[in-house]
């Protein structure tokens, strides 16, 4: 369940109310996993099922139908998933007599979703299940496919009547939730929308990207605008200048084929680092509802400054690992990685310099960097304040002609998730001499309880029909317009001059160029 | 006679792995701060140079009680609460002996590992001072300072009364006091010194302060469930009655549970009603009722109030210990006759979860009308998940102080239809 105060319109009808905490349980409903027998259910989605079921966060009657073209029997499946929960979801309690119980609440249906015979038997499925788990015909639809597949799944559910457009208040409901990648460039997007929308309206459409399922994510917006001290501060005036980092030290493990296709700017920037970029650039919304919010990311990505495809190499770089060594491991190149292209031109690394071209952000950079096998696995974003306009303490020991480093404000989004803000005090002696330190602030410090798991949240808003967490089209649009002249710059310099790739060793910090790039504005990446 | 303030026997220096493990270590009552800061400074040294200590807080909990044993149960407590609000907990013992007045403290970490890969542990502290034979304000005195400044401080009144005279010298530092009325048999003094509490901190310059000060009762908290599930039994978001139904209530039961093998005495049940009291006015206060009449027989309270013109009568009913525990509450049901008749009845079975809440077509005790729609189930929080929620909560609660007022004036009347 999740709460909200009674408003006052509510009061008012209901006197009663004041002051409750009024919870939001889901209805009773049965979810399709589509791709049931990929990485992402046994990972992520049955975990995250599982974990609210243990919080009560599951309505009484729900059902899950796992849904793939491998044959397998009810049975298999819940002891296929039991085994993974105890692989991949060490933090949860596990006990025999409540995964039972949950378990009998596990179907599959081996079914090819480009037959409508198969499509009707998922159909009959459901009707069952509304009869056995009372699941009152509300369905949630989850596709984990391979994203070729989602417009054959979308009318494939329409054609049997599964997929229908219903008002926002209507009972019973059918939702759908797309994973990303929501297509591969805009026109793909926008005609995967297209498909979507003949029999889905919008508010019935949930494009997960876990990113913002995450707590230190969704503690950006409550940093900034439930705090008095930084908003004032957060604009170009005191800003110099913001990072944002992702860095893995995976390589691509058993996803080549999919990354090939993918590299790392559609995989990570255009989705979850566009994500960040909107959280951090926003301006405050006119409430907390999901298309207030929703209406304010969209707003600042609209006002990112184009890139025109030959000014490109100007502001982005790319790059892509070769052999090095992680963690005392020796590990192979990308082009020599299980189903890679040994002459791949797929980029690993993506490095960017962005302007928002808005009152709050002019002439203020956005570099953000995103790779795989890097040095270490960090996610962070880094609020870098303008220096102190007078060098009060230059001649202070260990203050260079520079003058002194500049606050920093870092929320640190994986691993511990958390806080810090970078400052200087003077060291103790007798000798004036400054030190940098960091006021840290870490989840897992400061509140003892477990946080929810990115899914767990987004699949529980799903359920509630909260979209807040949610990419809506406009927003996945306004992200595929900002990097499409990019892949295109790309695919013509394979063509004419192809990049030399590898250019940075695995365990590195990225290419060169990287460095360069953000050097050009005097800056310096942090040493993370 | 002065108080003697008993110095620590060891040096707190060879007592790191013992404080770390959560055994209380003596140390001076006037360098309580100082030890402390020795023993953290100790415990963060590590052989590999890396801290595997983390010193976490984010609020203070003062747990103050004069009862013997008091530091074992809130032994106990502290580590479940602490898990999820880390926190400088100080226990404040009061004891009455018969020998000299004294004041002795103790400090101890309670620790627990984030992940055992990692080893790390965060911990927490907790500083038990005891004063044998000495005044709330001496004992505050020593107390107070030892408040971390900036996080809020939450007071658990655990006293074996309630009276704002031995309250008030705690109060200037603390943001929210926690009672329980659920322990109180003398239910009109506790009540009226709640409000003591409340009105006087309002009308104490000294007491001004930066949050917004409260004080709450966890038998409020245990009756929010009910008071959930009666509101939402009203709401047609969630029920098929809408709120217009609330203006035809003409008649309330709450059944209230019983000690085992209670007699049909005043003392079997005094104080047990407590809960119902409060839930009595919450309804009465925010559904502006006024209390007419009110009168006491064995086991059994009747109120009469008026809305407006329409009579309303409830009654407080004693069941037996299988149907609802010691001072819970069993059940509740209320008829209403605007617009339609119908009959709500809210009941929790005793050792279930959940309270089941129905609504009948028609009056209750029609039970030919079998037409009842089972509405939904709340769920019941236990000990540990009240306070959790008491912690979580610095705002000040107009509704409570409300009921309370309105459960005030029914004790006293109720006192004085006796006379």
């Amino acid at each position: 369940m999740s709460q909200s105060v009674a408003t006052h319109d509510v009061v008012k009808e209901n006197p009663l109310l004041e002051g409750m905490q009024i919870d939001r349980r889901a209805d009773p409903f049965a979810m399709v996993i589509l791709g049931a027998h990929g990485d992402l259910t046994k990972r992520k989605l049955l975990p995250a099922l599982y974990a609210l079921y243990l919080q009560d966060l599951l309505p009484k009657d729900f059902a899950i139908v796992g849904l793939s073209r491998t044959a397998m029997t009810d049975d298999a499946f819940r002891a296929f998933m039991g085994d993974s929960l105890k692989k991949y979801a060490s933090d949860l309690k596990f006990e025999q007599d409540t995964w039972d119980r949950f378990a009998k609440t596990l179907y599959y249906l081996p079914a090819d979703v480009s037959k409508k015979e198969d499509m009707q038997l998922l159909s009959n499925k459901l009707d069952e299940l509304k009869e056995k788990h009372g699941t009152l015909g509300n369905n949630i639809f989850y596709l984990s496919t391979a994203p070729s597949l989602y417009s054959t799944i979308v009318k494939g559910l329409a054609a049997v009547g599964l997929g229908k457009k219903c008002k926002s208040t209507s009972a019973p409901w059918p939702r759908i939730i797309v994973e990303k990648p929501f297509g591969h460039d805009l026109k793909s997007s926008e005609d995967l929308d297209e498909v979507i929308h003949e029999s889905w309206n919008e508010h019935q459409v949930y494009r997960i990207d876990h990113y913002l399922g995450k707590e230190t994510v969704q503690n950006i917006m409550v940093l900034r605008f439930a705090n008095g001290i930084f908003e004032p501060l957060w604009n170009h005036k005191y800003i110099d200048h913001v990072q944002i980092t992702n860095a893995e030290t995976l390589g691509v493990e058993d996803r080549g084929p999919y990354y090939e296709e993918a590299g790392a700017l559609r995989d990570m920037v255009q989705n979850h680092l566009m994500q960040l970029v909107s959280l951090v650039g926003m301006e405050p919304p006119i409430s907390t509802d999901a298309e207030s919010q929703r209406d304010e990311k969209v707003k600042v990505l609209r006002c990112l400054r184009p890139m025109e495809k030959e000014k490109v190499k100007d502001f982005v770089v790319r790059g892509q690992y070769g052999p090095g060594y992680i963690l005392g491991q020796n590990v192979p190149g990308y082009r020599q990685e299980d189903r890679v292209s040994p002459t791949s031109n797929t980029e690993t690394f993506v490095a960017t310099k962005l302007f928002i071209d808005n009152w709050r952000w002019a002439d203020v950079p956005f570099f953000v960097r995103s790779g795989k096998r890097l040095a270490k696995s960090i996610t962070e974003i880094a609020i870098q304040f303008k220096s102190a306009p007078l060098r009060l303490f230059k001649d202070m020991p260990g203050i260079g002609s520079e003058g002194l480093n500049p606050n920093t404000l870092v929320i640190q989004i994986q691993p511990d998730e958390g806080i810090s803000l970078k400052f200087a005090t003077k060291q103790p002696g007798q000798v004036n001499q400054i030190r940098w330190l960091t006021m840290d602030f870490k989840y897992g410090t400061a509140f003892g309880v477990r946080s929810p798991s990115a899914y767990e949240r987004l699949i529980h808003d799903c359920m509630l029909g909260d979209p807040s967490l949610f990419s809506r089209t406009d927003q996945v649009s306004v992200c595929w317009k900002f990097v499409d002249p990019i892949m295109a710059a790309w695919a013509d310099e394979n063509k004419s001059k192809p990049p030399k790739f590898p250019n940075y060793a695995a365990g590195s910090w990225g290419p060169d160029a990287s460095d360069e790039l953000i050097a050009s504005c005097n800056f310096a990446w942090r040493r993370l | 006679m002065s108080t003697q303030t008993t110095t620590k026997q060891q040096t707190t220096g060879s007592t790191t792995q013992e404080f770390l493990s959560g055994k209380l270590a003596q140390v001076d009552i006037k360098k309580i701060e100082k030890e402390l800061k020795e023993l953290w400074l100790s415990a963060s040294k590590t052989e590999d140079g890396v801290a595997h200590v983390t010193r976490a807080c984010v609020l203070n909990l003062i747990l103050y009680s004069d009862n013997d044993g008091a530091e074992q149960s809130a032994s106990n407590l502290l580590d479940d609460i602490m898990l999820r609000h880390p926190c400088r907990a100080i226990l404040a013992l009061s004891a009455k002996t018969d020998g000299k007045p004294n004041l002795e403290a103790w400090v101890a970490a309670r620790c627990h590992l984030t992940d055992a890969k990692s080893m790390k542990q965060i911990c927490c502290e907790q500083i038990t001072v005891r004063g044998d034979n000495v005044n709330n304000s001496e004992l505050g005195s020593v107390v107070i300072p030892l408040v971390l400044s900036d996080l809020p401080v939450f007071m658990w009144w655990q006293a074996s009364s309630l009276s704002y005279d031995e309250i008030k010298p705690f109060l200037g530092a603390v943001d929210r006091v926690i009672v329980d009325s659920g322990c109180e048999r003398e239910s009109l003094q506790f009540f009226s010194e709640v409000l003591n509490i409340m009105n006087g901190h309002k009308q104490s310059p000294a007491l001004a302060h930066a949050l917004p000060f409260s004080c709450t009762d966890l038998n409020w908290r245990r009756s929010l469930p009910w008071r959930e599930s009666l509101a939402l039994a009203f709401d047609q978001r969630h029920s098929s009655l809408s709120p217009d139904y609330l203006a035809g209530i003409n008649k309330m039961e709450i059944r209230y549970g019983l000690p085992d093998g209670a007699k049909n005495d005043e003392a079997s049940w005094k104080g047990l009603t407590n809960q119902a009291l409060l839930i009595v006015g919450w309804l009465a206060s925010t559904l502006g009722w006024r209390l007419q009449k009110a009168a006491a027989d064995k086991q059994r309270v009747d109120l009469n109030f008026d809305a407006s013109g329409a009579k309303i009568s409830v009654a407080l009913v004693g069941v037996p210990a299988d149907e609802a525990g010691e001072g819970d509450i069993g059940s509740i049901r209320i008829n209403t006759d605007k617009p339609k008749a119908v009959s709500i009845v809210a009941a929790q079975q005793k050792g279930m979860p959940g309270i089941d809440v129905k609504c009948f077509c028609g009056a209750l005790a029609d039970k030919s009308s079998e037409d009842s729609t089972s509405l939904f189930e709340l769920d019941e929080m236990d000990e540990s998940r009240l306070i959790d929620k008491e912690l979580e909560i610095l705002a000040v609660e107009p509704i409570f102080q409300r009921a309370v007022v309105s459960v005030v004036e029914i004790l006293k009347l109720l006192q004085s239809s006796k006379k």
